[in-house]
């Protein structure tokens, strides 16, 4: 968990607090805390054509980012890769 | 125009699909003699493991042949070209199909050693792996014939791929091989005896120096003997001992053949408008059977039949990577100067080894020219290299992609290489004193500041 994470709880639990817990208010604001969870969660795609593993995690942009032109470092292919759960 | 493409593995089918990216109108016909459209065939060792379905390895399904409009006939194995009459024949089939440029990605089969009962036992308690067929058939052996024990058959990458899968078929799994270290043909023997560390700790056996003599058969597989003497008890035999070029139907049209379907650098045969590509050709007595290959003489051999030949193949700079989960290990070029002797005249090896994380990072230069390496345990460096290999490359940018840093004396000017010294500076001790007495901390690191 990092600094924004922790903001976003303490907000989080703020707002139910403050709102003495209205259903309404309570169930849009966990659907943001969510949506902010998921922008962080870190993929791994595979390249389709040699197995190459391209780890968000270890990586300065996210793979969707990357530009057109990206190639596999390893096989050279210009194919997307796909996401994999390891 | 029409284009016919025989195979539908990588090679064939990268090679269609850079066609269609050239050329929207022009006929592309791929005839496969196996039952699926184009899948991995990196992840078959999980198909016998059931980690993945054979759907998961198909990677273009139907709609990608309907949306490139690339027709794909399945189950239609070419028997025979006629390179005069530009046609060639299906089995089965009676009529002929005719082409205007003909495209053969036929691939490779493994290779099957010279082992006693070997070819006997075939399909029966012996096995190889290249297609899904296969990998069906080993999965259904292992399942009904209450398999315990398995032996593996070579040590390269698809043989510790395969062994890994075994082994999560909670087999006993031995890996023989007949070289002294495991991937003789990507790594020295320092990084092969730590990846042999790292085999052993996941539970598999590994036997080296071991040529195989004989299997063992009473009635089905017992095991294998080793010309030395070693015996290992097995109730499967798995082969992956190399590959070999399909050539077959390429020498029966009498298109010149060696080892591979032979290719001048625009990937044409010795007959006109017949082109090969992949796994199958051999160029200037060179065959490669690696993935970046197919990709890069695809590109090649798709300009060169819609006779666009503006692009000639040099060769492909080997590169490999194990593909197993938890080991990161990818080879490049040159891996291992063997004559000492060239060290000094304008060679360089440059080594980052850490043993406690299992890192080991090595990169061979040549005239400050990127010629080589090996990354192991830190796959970081890896786009590095691939980008930079047989360029120029800049010092600065290397120590930066392997850390491999230069420390300086900020009192005597003193400079800690450590890509020239056995130790990372870090690794050195807190009491470790330069030269001219002062301590560790006196050092600056040159690089990075």
């Amino acid at each position: 968990m990092d600094y924004n994470d922790f903001n976003i709880i303490i907000m989080f639990l703020l707002n139910i607090i403050l709102n003495n817990l209205k259903e309404f208010e309570f169930s849009l604001l966990y659907r943001i805390y969510n949506l902010k969870k998921e922008e962080k969660y870190m993929a791994k795609w595979e390249c389709t054509a040699c197995g190459y593993i391209y780890d968000e995690a270890e990586e300065d942009t996210p793979f969707e980012d990357l530009p057109d032109d990206w190639l596999c470092p390893v096989c050279g292919v210009d194919n997307n890769g796909y996401p994999i759960t390891t | 125009m029409r284009i016919i493409i025989v195979g539908n593995g990588i090679a064939g089918t990268i090679t269609a699909q850079n066609i269609r990216k050239l050329d929207h109108d022009v006929e592309i016909i791929i005839y496969s003699k196996e039952g699926y459209p184009y899948y991995s065939r990196i992840k078959l060792p999980e198909l016998i493991s059931e980690k993945v379905i054979i759907d998961d390895l198909i990677v273009f399904k139907e709609d990608w042949y309907k949306n490139n409009n690339i027709e794909v006939q399945l189950n239609k194995k070419v028997k025979k070209i006629l390179p005069d009459d530009k046609t060639i024949f299906v089995e089965g089939e009676n009529e002929s199909v005719s082409y205007d440029k003909l495209i053969l990605a036929t691939g490779s089969m493994p290779n099957l050693l010279p082992i006693k009962n070997a070819l006997e036992m075939l399909n029966n308690g012996v096995f190889t792996l290249r297609n899904i067929d296969d990998a069906l058939k080993i999965h259904d052996y292992i399942k009904t014939n209450n398999v315990k024990k398995a032996v593996i058959i070579g040590g390269g990458l698809l043989g510790l791929e395969l062994a890994k899968q075994i082994k999560n078929c909670n087999l006993d799994t031995t890996v023989v091989e007949f070289f002294p270290r495991l991937l003789p043909r990507q790594l020295d023997i320092d990084c092969g005896g730590m990846l042999k560390d790292i085999i052993e700790n996941m539970g598999i056996n590994v036997e080296l120096d071991a040529v195989t003599e004989e299997i063992y058969v009473d009635k089905r597989v017992k095991g294998i003997k080793i010309k030395d003497g070693r015996e290992v008890e097995a109730d499967i035999i798995l082969i992956q001992a190399g590959i070999r070029s399909t050539i077959n139907l390429a020498k029966e049209a009498n298109i010149n053949t060696n080892h591979g379907i032979k290719v001048n650098q625009f990937l044409e045969t010795s007959r006109r408008d017949i082109y090969a590509v992949g796994d199958c050709i051999e160029y200037q007595n060179q065959t490669w059977g690696i993935i970046p290959a197919c990709i890069e003489q695809s590109k090649i051999v798709s300009h060169a039949v819609l006779g666009k030949d503006t692009l000639e193949y040099k060769g492909t700079i080997p590169k490999n990577t194990l593909k197993i989960i938890g080991v990161d290990l990818t080879s490049i070029g040159l891996f291992d100067p063997e004559d000492k002797d060239l060290i000094g005249a304008g060679w360089e090896i440059l080594k980052n080894i850490d043993e406690k994380s299992n890192c080991y990072k090595k990169i061979i230069i040549k005239d400050n020219k990127l010629k080589g390496a090996i990354l192991f345990g830190d796959k970081k460096a890896v786009p590095y290299v691939s980008k930079n290999i047989e360029k120029n490359i800049s010092d600065y940018e290397l120590r930066k992609a392997i850390n491999l840093y230069e420390w300086i004396c900020q009192n005597c000017g003193n400079i800690y290489d450590e890509a020239k010294l056995e130790l990372l500076f870090k690794d050195l001790p807190v009491d470790w004193k330069c030269k001219c007495g002062a301590p560790k901390n006196t050092f600056k690191n040159k690089n990075l500041n």
